[in-house]
């Protein structure tokens, strides 16, 4: 039988990155988002960044079978974290919040989601709109 | 010889400000717009150059008519000196936060509580000056309702300015000095990181937030983080390491305020979630 499932990733290497507690934040300057990894998430990616397979990164965090990372990694890939991922993540092999609190328990799964994601805004949007005030030509040269 | 009646070269946390007016009256206006951080420089050029010019009536019944230039692009014209004061503030403010590179600029309200500093970030319409303004009636004191300015170990800086309050679609100003604001204000460390927005009818019930939450909060509301992304995310994770968050809608104002202090008061780490 194939086994569909990702035997390591590998992550992006024009990303930001800080650790902030046991959590990640991760920038992605050219989409203008950024990412909160959370606990069991940041682990997984500072594995990832010591180019460790899917199996060591189970070992490491004493994960009997693969579900829980399996289901990092695909958040990861949606995310736009990865730039490679040994088997690409289909449908059949991406794992449901449901099926994941079947599979590993409730406890785990509900340390979910693995990533938050949100748009880093522009300038402009970044700010309080100036106050409404008479419509006016917007180029016009100062008079010397 | 020079036509402008007034001048000045500000510096405002690193950027360069030129204001000139050919009526002493209108520089003063503005003057009395620049927020309250700026020193004097004897720098020859200047980041952003501000023109106010009055033009006078053209006919006798006219009131003068006043222009504002930024940099030669027109920025505003009109009788109305509140509206130019405006103008010039918003554009101003936005300015110094968008070009500033060596302070963080965050969208935010910002006191400070026996020497602690809260910041509540959030976006236009959230209700941070109101929420702000109900802190300050509890005895905080002001640093800003418009930007929290972090600096590069994370610590803030007072942004004091005019309080622009919302109610019913228009604004209205509050003098800086009604508001308890000083010209300057020590700098502080963040202890509590607000992510809230009001809500007809809400209790401010806030849930314990991660610093990474906390962090996410800040980094959606700092201005120049497209443009500075290094120096933002350094920045915030400084401020967010000593910090508590807390999230949720919040109510009234001066419930959520007392709240809000009496969490910081007991240092309590009891989660007060959903």
């Amino acid at each position: 039988m194939k086994n569909d499932r990702p035997e390591y990733a590998v992550v992006r290497n024009d990303l930001l990155i800080r650790k902030v507690g046991d959590e990640v934040i991760v920038y992605d300057g050219e989409n203008h988002t950024a990412h909160r990894l959370n606990g069991i998430a940041a682990s997984v990616w500072q594995l990832l960044g010591d180019h460790k397979s899917v199996r060591e990164i189970c070992d490491a965090l004493d994960q009997k079978d693969e579900e829980l990372v399996c289901a990092i990694l695909s958040e990861f890939q949606k995310s736009g974290l990865l730039t490679k991922i040994g088997s690409p993540l289909t449908d059949k092999n991406l794992i449901s919040r449901r099926d994941l609190v079947k599979r590993i328990g409730a406890s785990v799964a509900l340390a979910a989601p693995f990533v938050t994601s949100v748009i880093v805004p522009s300038p402009a949007s970044a700010t309080s709109p100036p106050p409404p005030r008479q419509p006016q030509r917007r180029y016009r040269q100062q008079p010397k | 010889m020079s036509d402008w009646a007034a001048s000045a070269k500000l510096q405002i946390f690193g950027v360069r400000i030129g204001i000139r007016g050919n009526a002493l009256e209108l520089f003063d206006r503005l003057m009395a717009r620049v927020p309250l951080a700026w020193q004097r420089t004897g720098s020859t050029s200047t980041d952003r150059l501000y023109s106010v010019i009055s033009n006078g009536p053209k006919r006798s019944a006219e009131p003068p008519r006043n222009s504002l230039f930024a940099d030669g692009r027109l920025l505003f014209e009109g009788a109305s000196w509140t509206d130019l004061g405006d103008a010039f503030e918003s554009d101003l403010e936005f300015f110094i936060a968008r070009r500033c590179s060596s302070f963080v600029f965050v969208h935010a309200g910002a006191v400070s509580w026996k020497g602690n500093a809260i910041i509540i970030p959030g976006p236009s319409h959230s209700g941070k000056t109101t929420l702000v303004q109900a802190l300050l009636k509890a005895g905080a004191a002001y640093y800003s309702d418009e930007f929290a300015v972090l600096d590069t170990a994370g610590s803030l800086h007072g942004f004091p300015r005019q309080l622009a309050v919302r109610h019913n679609g228009t604004i209205s100003r509050i003098a800086a000095e009604r508001a308890g604001v000083q010209q300057r204000r020590p700098c502080l460390s963040t202890r509590l990181v607000i992510l809230t927005a009001y809500k007809t009818g809400a209790h401010f019930q806030p849930k314990i937030l991660s610093p990474g939450e906390a962090m996410l909060g800040l980094l959606q509301n700092t201005v120049a983080a497209r443009r500075y992304p290094t120096l933002a995310l350094s920045t915030l994770q400084k401020t967010v390491c000593g910090a508590r968050g807390l999230g949720g809608m919040r109510g009234e104002a001066r419930e959520t305020a007392h709240t809000i202090l009496r969490y910081l008061d007991e240092g309590s780490q009891s989660n007060h979630g959903h």
